[in-house]
């Protein structure tokens, strides 16, 4: 197991020069145009992971295996499409995929930590034309008990689309 | 209490990446896992959505 890469812990936030609306409608969001939030972002850089160091992974999925996850492994699967990192990346085949999981001692490198900050990478591709993505994740630690939190990309029902 | 991700935030561009970055700081939070639990949603079948790059940031 190679040791974890070191790295200090400090916040940060990653903004968009683009504006974004969206809806909290799971089921009537077509309608939610009309009542959308609107957000502006006017701070940031418009290549926001562009100048992210390139060491500190923990997954990439270049290792082209699941074998280190357990849970729903039949409902994702290795691809070779929409790589942000290398030529592999993790992609959902079912539209609402119960989660996989690894804790320590699972296999991968390096495990989360209190004071750790993380960023991954999403991609949604060939949405429907209307041009509204459903973006059904949120990001939270959640706890299966005490001893077990893990890092959750959880669901959640925002959509969002360009304004 | 579940432990939080602190200024969770992402960059969202259509039919491009987002980046998703925070920072764990919950004190009952030592070592944990890792799960993903995505969904595409029902209306989006013929979509794909790809997760990469679990990443430290220095």
């Amino acid at each position: 197991m190679p040791d974890p890469p070191s790295f200090t812990t400090k916040r940060r936030s990653i903004a968009s020069d683009g504006t974004l609306s969206w809806g909290d409608s799971e089921t009537s969001w077509r309608d939610s145009v009309a009542q959308s939030d609107r957000v502006s972002f006017d701070t940031g850089n418009p290549r926001p992971f562009g100048d992210v160091p390139d060491d500190g992974s923990i997954e990439s999925f270049e290792r082209d295996t699941l074998q280190y996850y357990s849970g729903a492994l039949d409902q994702y699967s290795i691809s070779t499409n929409w790589s942000h990192t290398g030529t592999r990346s993790l992609k959902t085949t079912a539209n609402t995929p119960s989660p996989i999981w690894s804790f320590p001692s699972d296999g991968l490198g390096y495990y989360p930590q209190r004071g750790d900050t993380l960023r991954y990478v999403n991609v949604f591709r060939n949405m429907n034309a209307d041009g509204w993505q459903a973006l059904r994740f949120t990001h939270v630690f959640e706890a299966l008990d005490k001893d077990n939190y893990y890092l959750f990309t959880r669901r959640e029902s925002r959509r969002l689309r360009r304004a | 209490m579940n432990p939080t991700l602190a200024d969770q935030s992402t960059d969202d561009t259509l039919a491009g990446y987002s980046t998703v970055i925070g920072t764990i700081e919950d004190d009952e939070f030592n070592t944990g896992g890792i799960a993903w639990d995505t969904s595409k949603g029902a209306s989006q079948t013929s979509a794909d959505f790809h997760i990469d790059d679990l990443h430290l940031v220095q």
